[in-house]
């Protein structure tokens, strides 16, 4: 099974192979639990800068195809961080979002390719380097972050 | 709890908020693109190269980062100089100081219009698609400084009409975007304690979380809130002359606030100095460089110069509002003694 995305920065069409097995755990990843304007309400909501609400807004616009289904990753990765947030409301949102997309960019290459443009600027805005992980201590975030990233597993292609 | 569940719980619930139109609400707002900061001197520069209508290279040179960077961020002359107007360097050109790289070259500037930042001048109203604050943080404290006195104000010939009661809930719902539920609910919650809310109190309020907010334009809030306290006082179809004495006794309680007044004042003056230095500093660099580009600067020049005697004007009527502040001031002390 091929899963293609757009590279954002070349405009280049990425293929990747994933396995059966992996698509038969996409369910996940096909679920769509809000629409874009509920997100965006909940976008609204943030302590943080317009400038940084509206990076995280163009994860949005981020998607792939698999087969003849097209999954919203972008939408995905906000709802995680949502949900993230709202489990652990004394971390900072900046923290969240460098260790979740930090460790999710090394875990799938296809996520990093598909983040490249945007994981930069936001985290040079929240002040915050990839490595924060390694300065967590709170276990029991790292283990949701850790659930977190596995519901991407299933894009742990091969070229 | 798997975090599958955690997010089927956290999205199968209903997410209330009291802004049911929030591009409504950011409008008004009246901040514009100056809510974001980083991407605040890329949008001015665009709007600049447009608006001015210099050559098309110069355009494209004033578009350039190369351009952004060397004079909005490296220059220590036009540092100084935009420091001298009281403004830092990335936030210089809403009022109206540009660098029109293509046509003078090195540190030669000119003070071109304020039409830039107006969205009346430009015929455009700019909408951020996201301001800095929680939006429900945002909501909740200006309606809870607004509503007060739209109440106070109905209330002041002695009943508050149900026409005026509609009134206020078109402004808040209709126009600023509020869910109507929370607006009728709180219209609720501070009938019965309008005796014990000032006039001043709030004005200084409202007047001092605008002022201090980043995604507020105090000024556009203030005039439009007038507006809809002078259609609260018509709604009724009966204009009282205890309501017009209590519109303007909270109108000159604004005006009172010194710290607005002196403000504008100092600003006012700092910009007029400017306006006259930049005019001198740019027919300098224009009759040098005239020989050799005459066509280009010549147009350039044209269009500077109109718009800096609309400048003029502008801190002409600035200057003509302070004076109709000062009055308001001597006003409002007459209400005093009266009382």
């Amino acid at each position: 099974m091929d899963i293609e995305a757009i590279d954002p920065i070349s405009g280049e069409k990425l293929k990747y192979k994933i396995t059966a097995d992996q698509f038969s755990q996409f369910e996940e990843l096909l679920k769509e639990r809000v629409t874009d304007n509920v997100l965006n309400g909940y976008i609204d909501s943030f302590n943080i800068s317009a400038d940084a609400k509206v990076l995280l807004h163009s994860l949005q616009s981020i998607v792939i195809t698999v087969g003849e289904k097209v999954v919203a990753i972008g939408k995905k990765l906000l709802e995680v961080l949502l949900v993230l947030t709202r489990k652990f409301p004394n971390t900072a949102f900046g923290i969240i979002v460098a260790v979740f997309l930090g460790l999710l960019v090394s875990a799938i290459p296809l996520v990093g390719v598909l983040l490249a443009g945007i994981l930069k600027p936001l985290l040079l805005i929240f002040g915050i380097a990839v490595g924060a992980k390694n300065d967590m201590k709170d276990m029991s975030l790292k283990q949701a972050i850790n659930d977190a990233v596995e519901i991407f597993s299933p894009l742990k292609g091969q070229h | 709890m798997s975090f599958h569940s955690d997010m089927d719980d956290f999205f199968s619930s209903t997410r209330e908020t009291i802004i049911s139109d929030q591009l409504r609400f950011k409008n008004k707002l009246g901040i514009g693109e100056k809510a974001y900061k980083s991407l605040r001197m890329r949008e001015n520069l665009t709007t600049i190269s447009e608006a001015v209508g210099v050559a098309g290279a110069a355009s494209a040179a004033a578009g350039s980062s190369v351009v952004a960077t060397t004079f909005f961020a490296g220059s220590s002359a036009l540092s100084a100089a935009f420091s001298a107007v009281g403004i830092g360097a990335f936030a210089a050109t809403p009022v109206g100081w540009v660098v029109s790289a293509g046509v003078l070259s090195g540190a030669a500037y000119m003070g071109i219009s304020r039409l830039l930042e107006s969205p009346k001048d430009t015929g455009l109203t700019v909408i951020p698609k996201y301001i800095n604050a929680p939006i429900d943080l945002i909501a909740l404290a200006m309606i809870e400084m607004m509503l007060p006195v739209s109440l106070k104000i109905a209330r002041s010939d002695g009943v508050i009409d149900t026409r005026e009661i509609q009134e206020i809930g078109r402004f808040y719902s209709s126009e600023w975007g509020y869910s109507p539920s929370f607006v009728s609910k709180l219209i609720e919650v501070y009938q019965p304690q309008l005796d014990s809310l000032s006039y001043i109190k709030l004005a200084g309020s409202l007047s001092k979380y605008c002022a201090e907010s980043k995604d507020c334009n105090p000024v556009t809030i203030r005039d439009e809130f007038i507006i809809h306290l002078r259609e609260v006082i018509e709604a009724d179809g009966v204009i009282d002359p205890k309501e017009t004495e209590e519109l303007g006794f909270f109108i000159d309680a604004f005006a009172n606030i010194e710290n607005d007044v002196s403000v504008l004042r100092s600003s006012l003056e700092a910009g007029k100095d400017n306006i006259i230095r930049g005019a001198n500093k740019s027919k300098e660099a224009v009759s040098s460089t005239a020989k050799n580009t005459a066509s280009a600067i010549a147009s350039g020049f044209s269009t500077s110069t109109n718009t800096l005697k609309n400048m003029g004007g502008s801190v002409s009527s600035g200057t003509q509002r302070l004076s109709s502040l000062a009055l308001a001031k001597l006003r409002k002390s007459k209400i005093n003694d009266e009382a």
